[in-house]
C-alpha cells in the first residue's frame, strides 16, 4: 500500500507542508507572544508611573491617610493581584494588603534582586528587567512591575520630610496584574493555529491527491486500461484522452500492435526480414 | 511540563567566557531558515536519487539549537518547535532513503528472478 504511486507522490508532500507549516506556527506564535508580553510590560509600566505621579502630592504633604486611600482603591480592582510601597530599607510602607504593612523585603527576592544583586543598588533598569511573572500564593499568575521613586527637588526642599539631594531613589511601587486575560488570550490564539493547521494539512493533502488522479492516475489507468485491451487484439478500444503525452504513447503503442500482428498474419514475410538482417 | 530539572545550570565562568546568548529571536530565525533548507535539500536528493543519509548530521543541527535555546534560558517554551523540526526533517530524510531502498531491493529481485 505504501508503495504505490499515489502514496509515493503525497507522502512527501505531506510531511515538508505540514511540518514545516507547524515550526512555522511554534515560532509565530513565540513571537505574538513576546510582543503581546512587551506591550502588556509597557502597560504596566506606563500603569505603575501614573500611580507614582498621582500619589506624589500626598508623598510631598506626607498625607499617609490619602495614600492609603488611593493604594486600597487600587487594590480593590479586579485584575491588581497586589499594590505596595516599600521604602528605601525595603519595608513595605503602604499595601492593599494590610497583613503585610510592615514587613520587610528580602533584597534577594524576585523582584528586588535585580537593582539589588550587586554591590551596588542600580538606579535605571530596562521595561524588561523591571517585569517579573510568578504565580502567588492563591495559584494566580502574576505579572508584576518594579517601579522605583525617584528623589526629585520638591522632594528634598519640602517643609515636611527632608530627604537628602544625593538620595537617588526613595522607594518603589510594586504593583501585579492578573495574567489571566492574557493566558486566556494566548490560549485562543494557540488554538486558531491549531484549526489553522489542520486546514493547510487537509488542503496541501487534499489538493495534491485531487491533482495527481485528475492529471496522472487517471490517466495512468487508462492508459493500463488500453494497452491491456490492445495486448488482447482489440484495436478498436478508444484511445485514452485527456493528456498529449500518454496519448501519444497509447498511439505508439498501437501503431506497434497494429504492425506486429500484420507481421503474425504473413509468418514467411516476417521470417525473411529476420534472416535478412 | 517541561522542567527540565536534570540540567545543570551553566557556571559564571562558562558564561563570562562564551559571552552574551545570540537574542532568542534570531535563534528561531535560525531555526525555521535551517528546517527551510533541510526540506528543500532532502527533497533535492530525493529527486535526484541520491543514496546518502543525512540522518546524524541533522541530529547534530537539532542538538546545536537545543544548545543554544539551553544557553539563552528559553529551553522550556523552545523545546516543541526544535522537536516539531526534528521530527518533520529525520522523518523525511528516512522516507527518501526508505524509498530508495525500497526501489534497490526490487530491481535487486527481478535481476535474481
Amino acid at each position: 500500500m505504501l508503495n504505490n504511486f499515489a502514496t509515493r507522490a503525497t507522502v512527501p508532500v505531506t510531511i515538508t507542508i505540514t511540518g514545516f507549516v507547524i515550526v512555522c506556527c511554534f515560532v509565530l506564535y513565540s513571537f505574538i507572544k513576546g510582543d503581546l508580553l512587551r506591550d502588556t510590560v509597557q502597560h504596566e509600566i506606563s500603569l505603575a508611573d501614573t500611580i507614582v505621579k498621582s500619589t506624589r502630592h500626598a508623598m510631598l504633604k506626607s498625607d499617609r491617610e490619602t495614600l492609603t486611600n488611593m493604594i486600597n482603591n487600587i487594590g480593590d480592582q479586579e485584575s491588581v493581584e497586589h499594590v505596595r510601597i516599600f521604602n528605601k530599607k525595603g519595608v513595605i510602607m503602604f499595601s492593599a494588603n494590610p497583613a503585610e504593612l510592615g514587613n520587610e523585603m528580602d533584597k534577594q527576592a524576585a523582584g528586588c534582586n535585580s537593582c539589588h544583586g550587586g554591590p551596588e543598588p542600580s538606579t535605571g533598569l530596562g521595561s524588561m528587567e523591571q517585569a517579573r511573572q510568578f504565580t502567588n500564593e492563591r495559584g494566580v499568575s502574576v505579572l508584576a512591575i518594579t517601579a522605583p521613586v525617584y528623589n526629585e527637588p520638591g522632594c528634598w526642599t519640602a517643609p515636611c520630610h527632608v530627604h537628602p539631594s544625593d538620595q537617588k531613589i526613595l522607594g518603589t511601587l510594586d504593583i501585579g496584574l492578573s495574567q489571566k486575560t492574557f493566558d486566556q488570550t494566548m490560549q485562543r490564539l494557540w488554538w486558531r493555529m491549531i484549526i489553522f493547521c489542520v486546514m493547510i494539512l487537509i488542503l496541501s493533502v487534499g489538493g495534491v491527491s485531487a491533482l495527481l488522479r485528475k492529471f496522472v492516475l487517471s490517466p495512468v489507468r487508462q492508459l493500463t486500461v488500453f494497452v491491456d485491451q490492445v495486448s488482447r487484439g482489440n484495436f478498436d478500444y478508444p484511445l485514452p484522452r485527456g493528456d498529449r503525452e500518454i496519448e501519444s504513447v497509447a498511439r505508439i503503442f498501437l501503431d506497434i500492435a497494429v504492425h506486429g500482428d500484420k507481421m503474425k498474419g504473413r509468418p514467411g514475410e516476417g521470417q525473411e526480414e529476420e534472416g535478412e538482417s | 511540563m517541561l522542567d527540565f530539572w536534570f540540567l545543570p545550570p551553566i557556571p559564571d565562568a562558562v558564561r563570562e567566557f562564551l559571552g552574551f546568548s545570540p537574542p532568542v529571536t534570531l535563534i528561531n530565525i535560525a531555526l525555521v531558515v535551517y528546517t527551510f533548507s533541510a526540506l528543500a535539500l532532502t527533497l533535492a536528493r530525493m529527486m535526484a536519487g541520491s543514496n546518502s543519509y543525512r540522518g546524524w548530521a541533522h541530529l547534530g543541527y537539532l542538538g546545536a539549537f537545543y544548545g543554544f535555546y539551553y544557553y539563552a534560558g528559553e529551553l522550556k517554551s523552545n523545546f516543541w518547535p526544535v522537536f516539531a523540526a526534528g521530527l518533520t526533517i529525520l522523518c523525511l530524510e528516512n522516507y527518501r532513503v526508505w524509498t530508495y531502498c525500497t526501489d534497490a531491493i526490487r530491481e535487486e529481485r527481478e535481476k535474481l528472478g
